[in-house]
């Protein structure tokens, strides 16, 4: 680190004074008035009634006195916070609008002696860290998508920036009289800002700040925003995870298969019983069949009832141990003409499944009752009961299906629902 | 390096740079400007209005690991706002600028030679600004120029008045000199100023750098900093 040529051995000229802030009355109400970006500020309002002094003529002159009443801000002029790895004073702040009014935010200005000033502005609770870019930016002003810094910005928005209240220093001619033309790009968390007057260009990039970080960084209670209020250029939080539900999926699909192919799905007993008016109260046995191994039971019952109903109390026993499982069953079949034409009610059949039994040696004892005890001793009626071991089950792996598609459903929703929450925030506007 | 004594107050005025035609004795803020063979004094500068700048005269700095120091100031004004060009020397001789503006710095340094014509016919329209003090109609931002064969865009054009000077400069620079400013930018930073001040026309290119890049030494303390 060498230095150039040594200046002069004689005593060197009395040094600068360090800078500091400066502070002079109000040429308004005469309360104080402080200036810490000296030189670089050339507007500055009064704490005490908002009047805009013009800074930067020695003669202070007033710009505007007392602006509407005065809105204080959820940061104070002159906080200090750690932001980016710098530190930064506020300096000022503004409340803008878009043209109608529709939307507001708030511009805070960062000052750093050292690193210049940065933005940082509030949006619905949503924060974003803008600094002024010094390049040209080629297509910046123009809908469509924008290349700058690298990365690929989509269009979101253009409109009129209009300022309604200015508070502390800024380093332009700050007044409620700002009108800019503004164009917005997005490339979350990353947003581009094109703000065009008659004399300037001026092309910006923000970068979306969590909420509780601008808390953390000015030791302020500041609000988080709500999970479905979405910032501007804030990142989708909502990815649903494909791969646990797709590796949920798979596994249980091949389970079922596996539990398919294991399943007995034999035919242990068909009976058929032909029922008259002498069964009544009588209980019926079928023969016996063997179970061999755990598994559920299906009875299916047939009948071809002719407007005529059916019941059967049944128990499925064990005959070694005198278990017995209660199944109910009831068919009925009606059916007729009318106005409308055929009609039909009722089914044919009954299939019902009961859960896994032990193994052994079983028995279905049956109690009827039917419409036909009611009838003359001629007429009977034909029941076939089939009993079935170890049928195939479906129904526990399409409710698990279902119940593991509604989590990414339910993820695609609130995904869809947070960019939409981001484009009502003024997307492609005008 | 020259040495003369100031025809005011008598102290040493020192020229770093041989370029240098013009200074502000420290001591008694005459201006001082040198011909070949000795100075004379054309006034005495205005005090400077105060400001925050971290840098003064004498601050150092690398630029392309080469180093420079800071040997003079202008601060100028417009109707919008002040900054400060901050003339440097090299280790090697070269002169350049440091251009400290909205929190923004700058390098740049003079294009020697003949300007490329479109910069000098842009600069001609603007010559209007500076007699009739408003802005030209023909130039507004947005227009492109090419310089080192890199497409620079200009973003602002200034009517800029010299609010004062301190150390050592390249021409003389008495409060009021007026020249019109237009800043262009680049897509990586590329930077150029073409100035007019009425007689002349210059260009400088160079580029905005970060504080960081620039590794300043002998800053000036700042309270609260």
């Amino acid at each position: 680190m060498e230095e150039p040529t040594q200046p002069s051995t004689e005593p060197a000229p009395p040094p600068r004074a360090p800078g500091r802030p400066r502070t002079f009355p109000c040429p308004n109400c005469g309360g104080p008035i402080t200036l810490r970006a000296v030189g670089q500020s050339i507007t500055a309002t009064c704490s005490q009634c908002s009047s805009m002094i013009d800074v930067a003529d020695e003669n202070l002159n007033i710009i505007q006195t007392a602006q509407s009443a005065i809105q204080d801000a959820a940061i104070a002029i002159g906080a200090r916070a750690r932001l980016a790895e710098i530190e930064w004073e506020v300096v000022g702040y503004m409340r803008r609008s878009d043209g109608p009014g529709d939307f507001r935010w708030t511009e805070y200005l960062l000052f750093n002696p050292y690193h210049g000033y940065r933005f940082l502005t509030e949006e619905y609770d949503h924060w974003t860290l803008v600094k002024m870019l010094n390049r040209d930016v080629p297509g910046a002003g123009d809908t469509g998508w924008v290349t700058a810094m690298g990365r690929t910005y989509q269009f979101f928005g253009k409109g009129v920036a209009r300022t309604t209240y200015v508070a502390g220093e800024f380093f332009w001619r700050a007044s409620t009289s700002d009108v800019t033309a503004a164009v917005d790009y997005i490339a979350p968390p990353y947003r581009l800002m094109v703000e065009m007057t008659n004399e300037e260009i001026i092309v910006s990039e923000g970068e979306y700040l969590d909420a509780r970080l601008v808390a953390d960084a000015f030791k302020l209670p500041l609000r988080v925003p709500s999970s479905f209020n979405a910032g501007v250029s804030q990142v989708n939080p909502y990815q649903p995870s494909f791969a646990v539900i797709v590796a949920a999926v798979v596994a249980g699909t091949l389970l079922q298969f596996a539990s398919l192919a294991m399943s007995e799905n034999s035919l242990v007993n068909a009976q058929a019983y032909n029922l008259t008016v002498a069964d009544k109260g009588k209980t019926l046995f079928s023969g016996p069949f063997s179970l061999a191994k755990e598994g559920n039971v299906e009875i299916e019952t047939t009948s071809y009832l002719s407007n005529d109903w059916l019941e059967l109390d049944m128990a499925l026993v064990n005959m070694d141990t005198n278990q017995g499982y209660p199944v109910f069953q009831a068919l009925e079949h009606y059916s007729g003409q009318d106005s409308d034409g055929n009609w039909e009610e009722g089914s044919y059949e009954k299939t019902t499944l009961l859960p896994p039994v032990p193994a052994g040696t079983y028995q279905l004892l049956i109690e009827p009752d039917a419409g036909l005890f009611s009838k003359p001793p001629s007429v009977a009626q034909r029941v076939a009961i089939s009993v079935r071991h170890g049928v195939p089950v479906w129904s526990n792996y399409l409710i698990a299906m279902a119940l593991l598609l509604v989590v990414p459903a339910f993820g695609l929703v609130r995904r869809s629902m947070f960019e939409k929450s981001r484009w009502e925030k003024g997307g492609v506007a005008d | 390096m020259r040495k003369f004594a100031c025809p005011s107050c008598g102290a040493d005025v020192t020229f770093q740079s041989a370029q240098s035609v013009y200074a502000v004795c420290a001591y008694c803020q005459s201006m001082v400007v040198r011909t070949d063979v000795d100075v004379r004094s054309i006034g005495v500068m205005a005090a400077l209005p105060e400001d925050m700048s971290p840098l003064q005269l004498g601050s150092g700095g690398y630029f392309e690991d080469k180093p420079f120091t800071l040997i003079g100031r202008l601060k100028i004004g417009w109707r919008d706002g002040l900054w400060n060009e901050w003339h440097l020397l090299m280790a090697d001789g070269r002169r350049g600028w440091i251009g400290e503006a909205q929190g923004s710095f700058s390098i740049s340094f003079e294009l020697q030679g003949v300007l490329p014509r479109d910069i000098e016919v842009t600069l001609n329209h603007c010559h209007a600004s500076l007699t009739q003090g408003t802005p030209a109609a023909e130039a507004r931002p947005g227009f492109a120029i090419q310089l080192r064969g890199t497409t620079l865009r200009a973003v602002d054009i200034k009517l800029a008045t010299c609010l004062g000077s301190e150390g050592e400069l390249p021409f003389a620079a008495p409060k009021g000199r007026r020249t019109v400013a237009i800043d262009c930018i680049g897509k990586e930073g590329e930077f150029a100023t073409l100035d007019h001040d009425g007689r002349e026309v210059h260009a400088y290119v160079g580029r905005y750098l970060e504080w960081d890049a620039f590794h300043f030494t002998n800053l000036r303390p700042l309270e609260g900093w």
